[in-house]
């Protein structure tokens, strides 16, 4: 099945080997990669080539993840791209994630964290399970 | 007539308690010698009635040169003063070996030198508290019936006297008693630990109540253990248990009533005999108090063998229970703390174990990427792919092996492995091995060297750790095109220690970051740090037995201080 043939996937992580392995996973679809290890390099990238969907990791240096969902989500050009997020641990950030994500009692929470009250359209943690992965996208690509 | 009070000879204390104070035999002292020189006698001496005791009791004394003489009680019916006291009633006799009123056998025993007396009771409205008693005279004249009078009037002011000097002693002894309580209570509260706590408890018991030896039983379930004691052999009955009931720590801790044994060693004196026959010590008399909070009874406290008296009193109870009082509540203070600290301890453990975890899942979470990547070189047969996913795999093993290395670090306590050396020599490897970083990002490294500090002794290999972790810290924090980073080593003024400072001109650590730095697993770093970097840096710093510190400001830059021994 080759749906997604093509389509253009931005990956923003700040792990390189994290990087590769998601590209090795979008190619075995045929799908094109192009990165970022930053939130600033990621709106660059997006500006550039307006991507079909986006893969984005949550724990990065100074919080440059949720700054640059922010800025797309704000941004009408670019906020119906699905956003897809991952994440290493809720531990770390001293946030439940997943709940802060989608639980609607952290409305305010969600704004402070996130700067906007909309959600990411998919969540999975690490590590990242290549079929679960492949399944999001084809959910909101072909859709 | 020498009236000087270093001739008179005490035998024995009037009051009841053991802490009598000298103020009333100064006093006694005061009234016989106005009463020996107002009468003209050679002798003269106050009986006072002991209600403890229940016997009459020779208070004070002047002029009988009789070190053989021990009068230790008088009961009330076997001497002049004795029917004076019993029948309230006056005597006067000029001829007491003749006198047939006077038992033959007390008068040898007592009385061997008296030939003239005069015995006024002591009445204070209608009690009789004792009794005054004047002995012989210088002069061959006999005691009149005038004289007699006189007596009887003298001994009314001088029981008076008695009873208000009886009452001030009382006085300042509730209040000496209330002090030492206070400051007891003060003491018993200052933190401590609990062993400390109940050694102190034991040995302020047997202070205060003037004893040889105390000790101290907790109740766990239904018996009570010997947690301390003082005076016997503390670890032969450390070991015993007193079942609840059995003894008088058993019954006391049971009905919460403070006990007091006279006589030990009597039959039913109900004291536990086991304890004394592994203890080696015998216990002659007893005094036992519960340890109460609210309405729990949480043990006991034992004093025993009274070393001024011959037993405890209503006054040993009132104050040992007032001490018990204040030793319950602090014991059960000190025992909450400790269940407090080891639940945090446990909490600590398991954050611990919950941030091993997290690192490990961290860098599984690479090495899956590196064997997918491996996988799909092989099947699309692209040996370009198959390098990179193959130096991600070998990478993520290598990252689990130094993760190790560190853990073990952090927890082991070694010596350092010192070897003497030039300290600029690692600072030189550690710009070698990041130099090739340093210029991916085009951030300038400089050195500094201090020419001053010579040769020193430190474990190469762990300092150029440190330095190597401090200084992939810079680089991390520093700007592209625009860092630089400084390292410098210094000597120290005034003492064996020498210096390494790096400095950089990143991105700076926030003020509550600061507190944190040291911590395990702290990290800004999102995935890629373990946060044991600076853990591992702190630790191997304390071996060395020396110092590390960081002074840091947001956007402006960091700089590391540490400083080492040198080693001679």
């Amino acid at each position: 099945m080759s749906d997604l043939e093509s389509k253009i996937a931005l990956v923003v992580d700040d792990e390189p080997a994290q990087v590769e392995f998601i590209s090795a996973i979008l190619d075995d679809q045929k799908m094109k990669t192009i990165s970022a290890s930053n939130g600033k390099e990621a709106m660059q990238k997006t500006t550039e080539t307006k991507p079909d969907v986006i893969i984005l990791d949550l724990m990065m240096p100074e919080e440059s993840g949720m700054k640059f969902f922010n800025q797309l989500k704000q941004n009408k050009d670019y906020e119906d791209i699905p956003v897809i997020v991952v994440s290493g641990a809720s531990q770390k950030t001293g946030v439940d994630l997943k709940s802060l994500i989608y639980e609607e009692e952290f409305a305010e929470r969600k704004k402070k964290a996130f700067g906007t009250e909309a959600k990411p359209d998919a969540y999975i943690e690490k590590p990242v399970d290549p079929t679960e992965l492949v399944e999001i996208i084809k959910e909101f690509i072909s859709s | 007539m020498d009236l000087f009070p270093n001739k008179i000879k005490f035998i024995k204390r009037a009051t009841k308690s053991g802490q009598a104070s000298i103020k009333f035999q100064d006093v006694l002292e005061a009234v016989i010698s106005i009463v020996l020189t107002a009468f003209d006698a050679d002798g003269c001496s106050i009986f006072l009635f002991n209600s403890q005791t229940d016997s009459l009791e020779l208070a004070a004394t002047f002029g009988i040169e009789t070190e053989e003489w021990r009068v230790p009680k008088i009961a009330p019916d076997k001497s002049i003063c004795g029917s004076v006291f019993k029948n309230r009633e006056s005597v006067l006799s000029n001829d007491v070996k003749n006198d047939g009123r006077f038992d033959s056998a007390a008068k040898k025993e007592f009385m061997f030198n008296t030939y003239k007396l005069m015995a006024a009771p002591l009445m204070l409205n209608k009690k009789c508290i004792g009794a005054v008693e004047i002995i012989n005279r210088p002069s061959s004249q006999d005691f009149s019936s005038q004289e007699m009078k006189r007596l009887i009037a003298v001994s009314k002011k001088i029981a008076v006297l008695v009873e208000n000097e009886r009452l001030f002693d009382r006085c300042c002894q509730k209040l000496h008693q209330r002090n030492t309580m206070l400051d007891l209570a003060r003491e018993v509260n200052t933190a401590r630990e609990l062993p400390d706590l109940l050694n102190f408890i034991v040995i302020t018991a047997a202070e205060l109540l003037n004893s040889e030896a105390s000790s101290l039983l907790l109740r766990k379930d239904n018996a009570l253990h010997f947690e301390v004691a003082f005076g016997k052999k503390g670890t032969e009955v450390k070991k015993l248990t007193v079942p609840l009931g059995v003894g008088i720590a058993g019954s006391v801790a049971l009905s919460g009533k403070s006990t007091i044994v006279r006589k030990a060693d009597t039959e039913g004196s109900g004291i536990f005999k086991e304890i004394d026959k592994k203890s080696g010590f015998t216990t002659r008399n007893l005094l036992c108090v519960p340890l109460r909070v609210k309405e729990r009874i949480i043990g006991v406290v034992e004093v025993m063998n009274r070393r001024d008296k011959e037993g405890y009193n209503e006054d040993d109870i009132f104050l040992l229970e007032g001490f018990a009082n204040e030793a319950a509540l602090a014991i059960e203070r000190a025992q909450l703390i400790e269940k407090r600290i080891q639940a945090e301890r446990l909490a600590a453990v398991g954050r611990t174990v919950a941030g091993l975890a997290h690192c490990i899942k961290n860098i599984t979470n690479a090495l899956k990427g590196g064997e997918y990547i491996v996988d799909k070189a092989f099947r699309d047969d692209n040996p370009t792919l198959l390098k990179k996913g193959w130096a991600i795999t070998k990478q993520g093993s290598e990252r689990i092996r130094k993760f190790v290395h560190d853990m073990l670090t952090i927890s082991k306590k070694r010596e350092p492995e010192c070897s003497v050396c030039s300290p600029h020599e690692v600072v030189t490897q550690v710009v070698q091995m990041i130099d090739e970083k340093a210029k991916e990002k085009n951030v300038k490294i400089k050195t500094q060297f201090d020419e001053k500090i010579g040769q020193v002794k430190i474990d190469q290999k762990n300092i150029f750790r440190c330095l190597l972790n401090l200084v992939s810290n810079s680089l991390d924090a520093c700007e592209e095109n625009k860092g630089i980073i400084k390292i410098e080593t210094f000597k120290v003024d005034e003492k064996p220690f020498f210096g390494y400072r790096v400095i950089d001109n990143g991105y700076g650590i926030s003020k509550e970051n600061q507190k944190k730095l040291f911590h395990d697993f702290f990290s800004t770093k999102g995935s890629q740090g373990t946060g044991l970097g600076l853990s591992v840096t702190h630790t191997i710093i304390r071996e060395h037995g020396g110092f590390i510190r960081c002074d840091s400001e947001l956007d402006k830059g960091t700089t590391f201080t540490i400083e080492l021994p040198t080693g001679h």
